[in-house]
């Protein structure tokens, strides 16, 4: 902040070009990565598998225990909310990651440093190709599940105001989240690789993904509410059904369903502001800390 | 002096000498307690609450019993993870680290050094899912039953030499697939998890030719039968069922392992072949 104030209008304008232009050869490099094994179909193909297994995963156990007692309203909550869960994950891992495949697989992380290649804008376009993964099997996704499934859906419902807003504000913050996470790997050898994973995985329990947050205990409950991924698939859940799905839980109205549109908005814009804050400032201190131990081209071999 | 091995001796320490840095691993960074069983094990606990969720949590036994369920699945996960990343993959990172012309120019055979892995990778998942599975007891008061343990454990070691020889078969044809068999372990993860059943009964599938397709690997039909034999009182019929007796899934597993580690033998022959025939032995980054 300080930088801004006190450099010139061109050497600011200056820094975001470069940062902008990191970003652009960062987005391609990871596109190219991400996808240049296989042929287009091939390479969309496996991309969505494994968030169509994990639906599949949700599908078989709604299948083992509805059987006759269907329950679409709770079925359009897991379906959904898995759907948009996908981003999570990608985000997430995809920032985190390209830490790992730079420093580990490619071994090309030093280089980047001793380029005039701007480090933060260059994670956020390496993981950008598994950003835009994530959106394409979200679509694929609903599709699906509007086709084949039992949900309780309409166009016309979809609250297309709300929707971006909600998606920009949550993408801001999982991009802070990604880029804490690909800091904690800077540092990390031995489950640098899988600590993206880790978290999305803890993010599962906690944030409503699967299920509203009554469900659980609650002294979870309130680690629930203390993460921001919460609100921001209520947020995403109530934009594509254009109402909160599961309002009532066991005979009472739901947390979620207690807080207004305005007030998860600006739950959301506090969150992304601040994810993207502390995440900057969070990746710049734990840089310095692996310069001075000089770990930034050390390759562990995990 | 160094005395030299040939013949079954070699064999044998070529296996030991494979399984080795798999089974001693473990002890040097024991933080894979916390990574790779605590995490994990919590992580599984979303599972039960979307069992609750949709109602199927009505009393302690059944809560327990569904959480039995959901920690089988996740001590079979680790398995299913050591198969596709320790064995069907090892042998691609293996090209790419150039250990795997020095395997070929060795005296001793790719066959050995695939059934080191196997042993090496076995007792590297069986203490990782025993720790899952000693948590899960702990933690969460599972309780499975006791008459069911020796035949479960039986299950188990029939579904293990089903499982490694498809494993084994599995390293041999990615060593041919190159880059896109990273990409193939990948995309076959949670597809297998839904549909080998690993936090769901297998018969939610409710169609026999997908069950049949699941029973392709080995662990579906595995996991199947070991619930059957551990959790007799949540597989009673209602609304959860085993798809096939659990003796007959037994020797289904057994039969499928004779298949697997023979074809695993034939192939590796095969494609050490190709892969000089190709010239795709010393290529890396393909």
């Amino acid at each position: 902040m300080s930088a801004i104030i006190h450099d010139s209008p061109k050497k600011v304008a200056g820094d975001v070009a470069e940062s902008l232009r990191t970003f652009k050869v960062a987005s391609w490099l990871g596109w190219q990565i991400e996808s240049n094994w296989a042929d287009p179909f091939a390479f969309f193909v496996f991309s969505i598998m494994r968030p169509l297994g994990a639906s599949l995963i949700l599908v078989l156990i709604y299948g083992a225990v509805s059987g006759n007692n269907s329950q679409p309203e709770a079925f359009t909550y897991l379906y959904v909310s898995n759907a948009w869960f996908t981003l999570v994950v990608n985000t997430i891992v995809g920032l985190s990651w390209t830490i790992i495949d730079e420093r580990e697989f490619y071994k090309m992380l030093k280089y980047v440093y001793t380029s005039p290649a701007r480090i933060i804008p260059f994670l956020m376009g390496r993981g950008l190709a598994k950003i835009v993964i994530g959106m394409l099997t979200f679509v694929v996704l609903m599709g699906i599940g509007i086709i084949f499934f039992p949900m309780t859906l309409s166009w016309g419902a979809v609250q297309w105001g709300w929707l971006p807003l909600y998606f920009v504000l949550g993408m801001i913050m999982l991009v802070g989240l990604g880029l804490i996470m690909a800091a904690v790997s800077l540092r990390t050898a031995r489950h640098g690789g899988s600590i993206g994973e880790i978290v999305a995985g803890l993010l599962l329990l906690f944030c409503g993904a699967y299920y509203p947050v009554d469900v659980l205990p609650d002294w979870i409950q309130k680690i629930s509410l203390a993460v921001p991924v919460t609100y921001w698939l209520e947020g995403m859940r109530r934009a594509t059904a254009g109402r909160v799905l599961a309002p009532v839980v066991k005979g009472h109205p739901s947390i979620m369903s207690q807080i207004g549109d305005l007030q998860l908005l600006s739950i959301l814009v506090f969150c992304a502001v601040a994810s993207l804050s502390f995440s900057i400032w969070f990746y710049k201190f734990v840089e310095r800390t692996a310069k001075e131990a000089g770990v930034i081209d050390k390759v562990s071999n995990y | 002096m160094v005395e030299k091995a040939t013949g079954w001796r070699l064999f044998r320490k070529t296996v030991w000498g494979r399984a080795y840095p798999r089974i001693i691993g473990l002890s040097r960074e024991p933080s894979w307690l916390f990574f790779e069983v605590v995490i994990p094990a919590i992580g599984l606990l979303a599972y039960l609450f979307i069992y609750k969720f949709l109602g199927q949590e009505e009393s302690d036994r059944t809560k327990t019993d569904i959480l039995g369920l959901v920690i089988l699945g996740g001590a079979a996960v680790t398995y299913w993870q050591n198969i596709l990343w320790m064995m069907a993959s090892q042998l691609y990172w293996d090209k790419q680290e150039g250990l795997l012309e020095l395997f070929i120019l060795s005296p001793t055979s790719l066959m050995a050094i695939l059934l080191g892995m196997s042993i090496g990778g076995l007792v590297m998942a069986t203490i990782r899912a025993s720790a899952v599975m000693i948590f899960g007891i702990v933690v969460f008061s599972i309780q499975f039953s006791l008459e069911g343990i020796l035949p479960a454990l039986a299950a188990f070691l029939i579904t293990m030499f089903a499982l490694y020889g498809l494993g084994m078969m599995l390293s041999t044809v990615f060593l041919l697939w190159g880059r896109a068999a990273w990409q193939i372990s990948l995309a076959l993860t949670e597809p297998i998890y839904a549909l080998s059943g690993m936090y769901s009964p297998l018969n939610a599938l409710k169609n026999p030719v997908l069950v049949a397709a699941a029973g392709i690997v080995p662990i579906s039909l595995g996991l199947d039968a070991i619930r059957q034999l551990l959790l007799p009182s949540l597989f009673d019929g209602s609304p959860f069922s085993g798809v096939l007796n659990p003796w007959l899934e037994v020797g289904i597993l057994f039969a499928a392992g004779v298949v697997f580690n023979i074809a695993a033998y034939i192939l590796v022959k095969r494609v050490e072949w190709l892969a000089k025939v190709k010239a795709s032995l010393s290529l890396r980054w393909q």
